[in-house]
């Protein structure tokens, strides 16, 4: 936890018959980063052959992706099974994965067919819906669509008892059929001679091929369109509007069709997908392999705490047939080739690595700062969004996102990171007695609502300037932690050079505590008088005329090994390189110091913006319970700082710690560490 | 006058953000391989076709999802009206016209297959966008109408009603609508110029620079058309072309119609002038020469549209350039997302798709 994981180089040796057991269980053990052979020193590695695929990957790939594909177009998506390497089935044949993605290709394009199908008739109703309304009734609409319209409205007479049939018998036809209910008196007593029933057909022009033979068999007999006729508008929209209902129902029920064949073919598609992804990693474990005649060679970095695991897993995969040997970082053979960084932290603290892999990766044995960044960051967001009421809010949001990353199966890192800054956000506002900006409760450490509104305060903080002091104060701490980091990582380094005489080395620490002492000195003694001349030449003046030493000896130490010459000229460098460094250590320190009074500010901003909101509400009910608009206002209010002082006091928090923080030991030169594994993302 | 900042400003923060969801070569990749339609569609997903794949989903119909695609753009393009003043909101209005001469077009191509040719239309106008883009027009009177007349009252308080009475008669006599989409063409082109010529110094050169290049792109599928499927005389075909062009103009053709270049058909003249004005198209062309069809000088023109767009895009931020980058890598985008759609309908081979984006 303290440093990053040490590693062990494996190189290993095993026979070639035996590769793609060794490659399973390489993943299933998760472990083992690999390295290329050729990268090892020697020129031994040039005489090797690669291990050729047994598969073809580019094909393997594609076809995992359609089945993804897939799986992604159910609703909800067929779940990816979690591969363990545990299953023992027939490896996959691409030629039978592919017929068989086709088929349900195939199957789906035909649902998506009769989805067109209704739409099509959708659209055709549309239209017609469209011209019966600009005709305004349907008798004007026969009389334009035997002219030029699209449309065919026609009224006849059919047989009782054939009648209701035509509906069925018109089944996929875009149509209208309406009863003639007022027809006229010819066409009445003609109806009854034959005890016949008035019809209106409302079809287009285009499908009369299709409707003749249809009415003919039912018996169809031309009629003049009643006089009432026009009123049959209205019904006539209805009864299209309640087909077009009907048919974007048959196309919901399309939908439904699709989910319920992706239910019944899930489990296949999930089988396939592991069968082809498992080939697919085996096979890229196996692209890492360089080979002789018989034997494949591989290497890569392990934690050395899984090293014995990782052994044990080759020698029973290869029966005791292979020969594995560990090598150190930084020694013999594996001298040139760069250790990965595993961060190794309790699981509570995992979501801050990537707070700090997004900044870099740490440098191979050094401290793994982590544990450090969480305890700050929180530190820092407390005190500047010190409120129990919003982060309680903040530590929902957290929840709720985590939970929702859950179920969508995506990375909920920043969630967690979010409910922690909720649950500090708490403390802090426990401490400073504020509750959504009111005071419920008293404060266990001071009231910072009423110092930051002029109020009398008790206790060891009372002004503004006590809580512009407090978080100086937080901020040496955090960059003399800094200090010490490197300290640590330069002793482990054996960099004695760098650990004398860099400016966040101990001739740093030293000008810079020297300096924080000096300052509260001067503070301690109301700006009037400076430590005493002596102790100021002692503590400052002496590291800062070590520091003049620091170019010359560099050179000696160094320039000289690289065949760098004495020059007279050299004595500038030195003497300008002396005054660079000692201004950059004051100014910067200063600056890097008072930085951190950014925390006192966006606190002093919250409970501002805070008290600005209650006075408009006091302003809208100046007496009294608060009235509905300003309650209206607090809530509104509440929510615009969590908002924004929320993302603010996120933003300056991780700011403070890349550039204050990291800048005095931080050596992002580390290179993540990745092993192949079957749970690894592609 | 606004100053360049107050006038672009918001625009080409809006519409520079909007670019950055073009989508990734690897998308458009991916959709080119996809084995069958679902799959292709489904890769919309996440992406700013989303829309095609919730229509097509819904309804398995992938111009639904495209009419709706087509409908936004068109409500955040007449939505930056609100945002710009004089002289730029006419340019921008001028411009606009062009997706109404198309929405036009589409209408009367259904009255005339319907009511000239005899054709099936049934339901086809329910992909007719319906909105004001600039002028009010009723697209389904246009549709139904009776008579040239009918279409000519549609379109009637539209600069395109007389259009319609002058052009339509020759055309259902003809049988093509072809002189009435020209007369059409050349009046947003002599509109949209016009509009540009009262820009500012900086804007009008982009403008005329985008407009010139859309001209050649309009004028080389004509010629094409022209010379060797109508074998028109030189000073018919002059006549109907758009005058402005970058390469393709009315002279500089007419200059080699009777050519050694030109007696080796339109491809031989669309390439010898799109090579004196646009270094690189030879190359693009792949020394095609007098055997260059339509669909690669088209091509060739898209890629100098696209660069054209894409400098805009990388230079100052504050001019139309910005505006007309922004439209024309969209419509290009969404022209290439269709065709790659449609292609998978027909089931088409991938090379066959490449080679027709």
């Amino acid at each position: 936890m303290m440093f990053t994981s040490p590693m062990r180089l494996l190189a290993a040796m095993v026979l070639d018959a035996d590769s793609d057991a060794i490659a399973k269980e390489l993943l299933r053990l998760g472990a083992l980063e690999m390295v290329s052979i050729k990268e090892l020193p020697g020129d031994w590695a040039s005489r090797l052959g690669k291990a050729e695929p047994k598969v073809n990957l580019a094909r393997l790939v594609e076809l995992r992706k359609r089945v993804e594909g897939f799986m992604d177009m159910a609703s909800p998506p067929v779940a990816r099974p979690s591969l363990d390497g545990s299953a023992d089935g027939e490896p996959a044949d691409l030629d039978v994965a592919g017929k068989r993605l086709d088929a349900i290709a195939a199957d789906i394009n035909g649902l998506r067919e009769r989805q067109k199908d209704l739409q099509d008739q959708i659209l055709k109703l549309g239209e017609i819906r469209r011209q019966l309304e600009a005709f305004g009734d349907l008798k004007a609409g026969a009389a334009a669509s035997s002219a030029y319209s699209f449309l065919s409205i026609r009224a006849g007479l059919m047989p009782a008892d054939v009648a209701d049939g035509l509906h069925e018998a018109l089944e996929g036809i875009p149509s209208v059929v309406l009863p003639s209910s007022g027809r006229d008196a010819a066409a009445a007593s003609q109806a009854r001679r034959h005890e016949a029933v008035g019809v209106m057909l409302v079809t287009l022009k285009r499908d009369a091929a299709r409707v003749e033979p249809i009415l003919e068999r039912l018996g169809w007999e031309d009629a003049r369109l009643p006089e009432s006729a026009g009123q049959g508008n209205a019904e006539a929209l209805e009864t299209i509007d309640r087909k077009i209902d009907e048919l974007r129902a048959r196309q919901a029920a399309c939908v439904d069709d699709l989910n319920a064949y992706f239910a019944s073919i899930g489990s296949g598609l999930g089988s396939m997908w592991a069968a082809l992804r498992t080939e697919e990693l085996i096979a890229t474990v196996r692209s890492g392999f360089a080979r002789t005649d018989r034997t494949v060679l591989f290497s890569g970095w392990i934690p050395a705490e899984k090293a014995a695991a990782v052994e044990a897993g080759i020698r029973k995969a290869a029966s005791g047939a292979c020969s594995v040997e560990w090598l150190e970082p930084g020694k013999g053979e594996a001298a040139r080739l760069e250790a990965p960084v595993e961060m190794r932290n309790p699981k509570p603290l995992k979501p801050f690595e990537g707070l700090v892999r997004n900044y870099a990766v740490p440098e191979y044995g050094s401290v793994d700062p982590t544990p450090f960044v969480a305890v700050a960051y929180l530190c820092m967001f407390g005190l500047m969004f010190g409120d129990a009421g919003h982060g309680l809010v903040v530590l929902l949001v957290g929840l709720l996102g985590l939970a929702s990353a859950r179920r969508s199966g995506k990375p909920g890192d920043l969630y967690r990171v979010i409910a922690y800054c909720g649950g500090a956000a708490i403390v802090a506002g426990v401490l400073f007695g504020s509750y959504f900006g009111m005071q419920w409760l008293p404060p266990l450490w001071f009231d910072y609502h009423g110092i930051v509104n002029g109020h009398e305060a008790a206790g060891s903080v009372r002004t503004l300037y006590d809580i512009l002091g407090l978080t100086i104060r937080f901020g040496m701490v955090v960059l003399g932690l800094g200090f010490a980091i490197n300290w640590v990582n330069l002793f482990r380094k054996r960099d004695w050079f760098t650990l004398l005489l860099d400016k966040a080395g101990v001739i740093g620490g030293w000008i810079y505590g020297a300096g924080a002492w000096a300052a509260f000195y001067y503070v301690r003694h109301d700006y009037r008088e400076l430590p005493p001349v002596g102790i100021l030449a002692l503590l400052l003046g002496l590291p800062t005329m070590i520091l003049a030493f620091k170019a010359p000896l560099e050179f000696v130490i160094h320039g000289r090994a690289s065949g760098k010459r004495f020059k007279p000229g050299l004595i500038v460098d030195f003497v300008m390189e002396w005054i660079v460094e000692v201004l950059e250590i004051y100014s910067g320190y200063l600056a890097n110091t008072l930085s951190f009074m950014r925390v006192a500010g966006l606190g002093i901003a919250h409970v501002s913006l805070m008290t600005a909101f209650f006075q408009i509400a006091r302003m809208i009910t100046p007496e009294g319970p608060f009235s509905i608009p300003a309650i209206l206002v607090l809530v509104l209010g509440n929510a615009l700082v969590i908002a924004l002082e929320g993302l603010s006091a996120g933003i300056q928090s991780l700011r403070l710690n890349y550039y204050e923080f990291f800048s005095k030991y931080f050596n992002g030169t580390g290179k993540a560490y990745r092993p192949i594994s079957f749970k690894a993302a592609e | 006058m606004p100053s360049a900042i107050r006038t672009y400003g918001f625009l080409s923060a809006k519409l520079k953000a909007r670019i950055s969801k073009t989508m990734p070569p690897e998308t458009m990749d991916r959709l080119i391989k996809a084995r069958s339609l679902p799959e292709a569609v489904q890769f919309l997903r996440g992406t700013a076709y989303q829309a095609i794949e919730e229509a097509y989903t819904a309804t398995g119909d992938l111009r639904a999802g495209e009419a709706l695609l087509h409908e936004r753009e068109l409500r955040l393009y007449t939505g930056l009206f609100r945002y710009l003043d004089e002289p730029v909101l006419s340019f921008v209005r001028a411009l606009a016209a062009r997706y109404e001469i198309d929405q036009v077009k589409n209408a009367v191509r259904l009255w005339f297959d319907a009511h000239v040719r005899g054709r099936d239309v049934a339901g086809k106008s329910g992909y007719l966008f319906r909105g004001t883009i600039v002028n009010r027009m009723d697209v389904d009177a246009i549709v139904r109408a009776a008579d040239i007349e009918g279409v000519a009252a549609a379109l009637s308080g539209t600069p395109y009603a007389a259009i319609a009475r002058a052009e339509l008669p020759a055309a259902q006599a003809s049988r093509s609508v072809f002189s009435f989409e020209l007369a059409l063409d050349r009046r947003y082109y002599d509109e949209a110029f016009a509009a540009a010529a009262s820009l500012g110094g900086r804007d009008r050169e982009a403008a005329e620079r985008a407009l010139g290049v859309d001209v050649d792109l309009q004028n080389v599928s004509w010629l094409i058309r022209f010379k060797d499927f109508y074998g028109m005389g030189a000073e018919d075909a002059m006549s109907r072309l758009i005058p402005r062009g970058r390469a393709i103009k009315p002279a500089a053709v007419a200059a080699v119609w009777d050519s050694e270049r030109g007696s080796r058909g339109a491809g031989g003249i669309g390439l010898d002038l799109l090579g004196r004005s646009y270094p690189g198209v030879g190359a693009m062309m792949g020394g095609g020469g007098s055997a260059a069809k339509l669909a690669v000088l088209e091509a060739a023109i898209r890629r100098v549209a696209d660069d054209e767009a894409g400098k805009s895009l990388c230079g100052y931020p504050f001019s139309i350039g910005v505006v007309l980058a922004y439209f024309t890598k969209k419509r290009a985008e969404m022209r290439a997302v269709m065709t790659v759609l449609n292609a998978k309908y027909y089931a088409l081979a991938e090379e066959r798709i490449r080679s027709s984006l």
